[in-house]
């Protein structure tokens, strides 16, 4: 490999375009188009083996693309080898050189590159995660969380234009995890580099990242702020995976002003325009899916019948099952017209819990509904396993 | 550390193979491998081809003792395979060798479980004691199994003091039951140790997670223990089997002319009496019913897989 | 060490009688029988250290009393010495050439998916699974046909060949229980493929190539049959034994013997220690 294609000491945003890779006849990254602003804290989420590690490993160099290109700033690293690329990769299993001490891990990397201020830079980076005092132990002296940390060290230490993490915190328990979460944040405030996460929690992605790709199938199918994300997923992948959604089969029926309306063997219900996903047809007639989180919908206890909210957004049934989870209950209600809505609902007062059985009145206001296409599976990403990291 | 430590990491590899991940530049791997080979090649594949080329071969008429030429005389095969002072020791070599090996797999099989179950902090110290004989020069310790059962020696002592022989009659050495000993013996250490590696892999949580649905001892160890055992056992038989059916040291230093093995033929049909084709046909043969008894071994036993 | 722990299992109630018996012997016999196969397996190990103090006349075989000239002098018998030489010096250039070149096969067949590798692995298997009087003589039959004058180096050769693939194997079982991820992560530290494998793959890599080179150098002095097959007049130390067995070992056998009994448990136990001292850190 020539010299000019070392690019270790470029700067900029990530582009990915067109990028592909087959294994065989199987597609693991389908035509991935992706900009990453430099500095921003990007997280691309997704199941097992939805192609998020395969992209993340191409941009690592551990992988070659079948077809398209990656650019950092105005350098095309599509084919460079993994070690000049400006790029460093905190792997799943951290991958810490058990027979090197901590700190011969962390200067593993600017030795290599002759850099002419190893002790300072890795006493630097390991005050960064605050683990000055294991320098001269050897990884398999430290904790899983400790680890964690040293391989960030060991990374960032490098100052790469872009650092991927790759499920960093699967190993670790759920405390550590949110703590971890925290620490992540505020490294990546502090030292400004691009951070790719690659996760199948959603919790974490949304808690951390600036921006979230949801990705399925070698596909990206939405990408977006993660309050964008949740608010206003674009399809019954995101909604479901993303949190839950009640996504209910529903007809066109009509416009009023800016609403959409629509009906389904519950009654009638509005939706506002904005809130319908790109590219769905609401022409009378067309069939769709409305959505609405469980945690939207406001349950009352059904005393009259008849006596409805004048807005038009509710439905009735009965309670199937509640789960007391402590800051809330969750409800199952099974809905006159058949369908099964799930409900949230905050714990305000003790002990008013309905019981299976109750007939209850759900309601929600219709700015919080979405509308996605009819077509879609209303339970795609919902049965997903999501325990399988890979 | 040892051979059989060594022949059970082949086992374990078979069995879980190992992530292989992809690399560029095609011609690497053959480059580096490239010498191994090649030496196996000439030094392993070769020689077959000779040995096999030789069998054919006859002396040359008026020649001198150990002049051959190569006539492709397949009769060489009939001439000795009906000949009964080769198909005895041929057959005598198999009958040694299968006892030799129950005989390792009744003791090789409890050791090893001792030692992975109940020898608790000692069972590093164990396992050096297993393979310790290694550390000795085997000639010697079969030598030194002739001076044990030798007349004189402290087996036959106590066994006519216990009445099992009378004064005059026989002894162990020279003897049948001696080779079989000494067989046994030399390869018990290839039999505990694959046993031992495959049992130390048996979590013990199984065990008790078979007593905990109702299949306590014994049966636990039937259905759990035991076949999960199995591959260590089959790798252990087999690494009894194939050189104790061909060795010819036990049988020449602990047996008489009424135990010689086909080793023994072999051997001096290709050093004393320079009868190579003769000595290549029994080599040829011996390998050819070692690969047909495995063969029916392993397939009755169902872990096609191990080879 | 204690025995079977009684642990109140729904079951505990309707024990079988095999059972019962199982945990009889689990407790008790098993542990006989361990002392019981353990003697069996060093009993000539013992033998053959004792009478190394054996004042043997013309031969070892029966006890004549307690001396320790033969450890003074372990030369002292000819051909003891000489041949043991000459197993040494087999011994290292064996293991060191089968070392090097099992080694580089291994790490093709972990590292490399290629054309062929099944059948590579075949003929790795194959002088494993081959008795070694079909391996010594067809080794024979080649020397003969190409007239090669047997001695030193025909015994290098042959124990080279033998050794290989028991390399192969040792090594290949360290490298396959490395994690991939290791070497791939010090390229993604900017380290190239050279570094990567001097700095990472080799040092955690050493562990098992010196067991490997052990395992190469006990097969190749031990070997006999292998070795008596293309040894011509050239005398290793197991074939000096096997020769003068007949006509009375010397008891400077025994000693060289012992010696080497005791230097390889050292070796052995050191390892232990060493291994043990390095995980408790």
């Amino acid at each position: 490999m020539a010299r000019s294609s070392d690019v270790t000491q470029v700067d900029g945003d990530l582009t990915i375009t067109h990028l592909t890779k087959r294994f065989g006849d199987f597609t693991a990254v389908d035509d991935l188009d992706l900009n990453v602003p430099q500095g921003s804290f990007f997280a691309l989420l997704g199941p097992s083996g939805c192609g998020k590690t395969t992209t993340l490993r191409m941009v690592a160099g551990l992988e070659e693309p079948t077809a398209g290109s990656i650019a950092i700033g105005d350098a095309d690293i599509t084919f460079s080898r993994p070690y000049q690329r400006p790029v460093n990769t905190v792997f799943q299993n951290y991958a810490l050189f058990p027979h090197l001490d901590i700190y011969e891990n962390v200067a593993f990397g600017l030795r290599r590159r002759k850099d002419g201020d190893v002790d300072r830079k890795v006493k630097e980076a390991l005050e960064l995660v605050e683990l000055q005092h294991v320098m001269r132990r050897k990884p398999g002296q430290l904790s899983g969380g400790q680890q964690q940390r040293i391989a960030l060290a060991r990374a960032i230490v490098n100052r790469p234009a872009v650092l991927l993490l790759d499920e960093p915190l699967g190993a670790l328990d759920l405390k550590l995890r949110r703590q971890m979460q925290l620490e992540l944040k505020r490294i990546q405030t502090e030292v400004g580099i691009t951070f790719i996460h690659v996760t199948h929690d959603q919790e974490e992605a949304m808690t951390m990242a600036d921006t979230v790709a949801v990705m399925n199938a070698g596909v990206i199918e939405q990408m977006g702020s993660p309050i964008d994300l949740y608010e206003s997923p674009n399809t019954a992948f995101v909604a479901n995976f993303l949190g839950q959604s009640n996504l209910l089969p529903a007809t066109v029926t009509g416009a009023d002003g800016d609403d959409v309306l629509l009906s389904d063997a519950d009654g009638a219900f509005r939706v506002p325009r904005a809130r319908v996903a790109p590219g769905v047809d609401v022409g009378t007639g067309r069939r769709v899916l409305v959505g609405v989180r469980p945690e939207k919908i406001h349950a009352e206890l059904l005393t009259v019948a008849g006596d409805a909210p004048s807005h038009g957004n509710f439905v009735e049934g009965t309670v199937a099952s509640a789960l007391f989870t402590g800051v809330s209950t969750q409800y199952e209600v099974a809905t006159r017209g058949g369908d099964v809505i799930g409900v949230f609902v905050q714990n305000l007062r003790p002990g008013a819990v309905f019981d299976p059985g109750t007939a209850v009145r759900l309601s929600w206001d219709a700015g919080f509904a979405f509308i996605l296409d009819g077509s879609e599976d209303p339970n795609a990403g919902a049965l997903l396993d999501d325990e399988a990291a890979d | 550390m040892s051979i059989a430590a060594a022949l059970g990491d082949v086992q374990r590899d078979n069995l879980q193979g190992s992530p292989q991940p992809q690399r560029r530049g095609h011609f690497v791997p053959y480059l580096l491998m490239l010498p191994g080979l090649l030496w196996l090649g000439v030094f392993f594949v070769v020689p077959l081809v000779t040995l096999f080329m030789m069998s054919l071969q006859t002396a040359v008429p008026g020649g001198e003792i150990g002049e051959y030429e190569q006539t492709f005389h397949f009769a060489n095969y009939v001439d000795v395979l009906t000949d009964p002072s080769y198909y005895t020791p041929l057959f005598r070599s198999f009958i040694y060798a299968a006892c030799a090996t129950v005989l390792a797999l009744l003791i090789g099989y409890p050791l090893a479980y001792f030692i992975a179950f109940k020898s608790g902090r000692f069972r590093n110290l164990f396992l050096i004691m297993v393979i310790a004989p290694f550390f000795v020069s085997f000639i010697l310790r079969t030598i030194a199994w002739r001076q044990i059962l030798a007349d004189e020696g402290p087996v036959v002592a106590a066994m006519k003091w216990a009445g099992f022989f009378s004064d005059g009659i026989g002894g162990i050495y020279p003897s049948a039951i001696a080779v079989v000993l000494g067989l046994t013996y030399n390869f018990l250490p290839f039999m505990t140790l694959p046993i031992y590696a495959s049992l130390e892999r048996v979590d013990p949580k199984l065990v008790e997670a078979a007593g905990d649905l109702y299949a306590p001892g014994f049966t636990g160890f039937r259905k759990v223990t035991l076949p999960l055992s199995m591959p260590g056992v089959v790798a252990g038989t087999l690494l009894t089997f194939i050189p104790a059916t061909g060795d010819y040291v036990n049988a020449a230093l602990l047996g008489n002319s009424k135990n010689t093995m086909i080793g023994n033929r072999i051997d001096y049909a290709f050093l004393n009496t320079n009868d190579y084709p003769t000595a290549a046909v029994l080599s040829f043969v011996l390998m050819a019913c070692i690969l047909a008894v495995v063969l029916v071994y392993v397939r009755r036993v169902g872990t096609e897989d191990l080879l | 060490m204690s025995a079977v722990v009684e642990s109140p299992t729904p079951a505990q109630r309707t024990l079988s009688a095999p059972t019962r018996v199982w945990r009889w012997f689990g407790s008790n016999v098993l542990r006989l029988y361990a002392v019981i196969a353990f003697a069996y397996l060093l009993l000539p190990v013992v033998y053959t250290f004792a009478f190394s103090f054996n004042d043997a006349g013309k031969s070892n075989l029966v006890w004549r009393g307690f001396t320790l000239d033969n450890w003074l002098n372990p030369c002292g018998a000819p051909e003891v010495c000489g041949s043991l030489v000459n197993s040494l010096a087999i011994g290292l250039i064996a293991t060191a050439v089968a070392t090097a070149l099992g080694t580089l096969i291994a790490l093709s067949l972990v590292r490399y998916r290629f054309r062929g590798r099944a059948s590579t692995n075949l003929l790795i298997f194959l002088p494993m699974a081959t008795p070694e009087v079909v391996l010594g003589s067809s080794l024979l039959a080649l020397f003969l046909n190409l007239f090669v004058p047997l001695g030193f180096w025909t015994i290098v050769v042959a124990h080279i060949m033998f050794c290989i693939s028991f390399v192969v194997v040792t090594v290949k079982a360290r490298l396959a229980s490395l994690d991939p991820r290791l070497e791939q992560a010090a390229m993604d530290l900017y380290a190239n493929e050279r570094e990567a494998f001097r700095r990472i793959t080799l040092p955690l890599l050493a562990p098992g190539i010196a067991a490997a080179a052990l395992l190469a150098f006990s097969l190749s002095f031990d070997d006999f049959i292998i070795t008596n097959f293309n040894s011509g007049q050239v005398n290793t130390f197991p074939k000096f034994v096997y020769v003068s067995a007949n006509r009375g070992i010397p008891p400077q056998a025994n000693v060289i013997a012992s010696a080497m009994f005791i230097i390889s448990l050292a070796i052995v136990l050191i390892a232990q220690l060493v291994g043990r001292a390095r995980r408790k850190g």
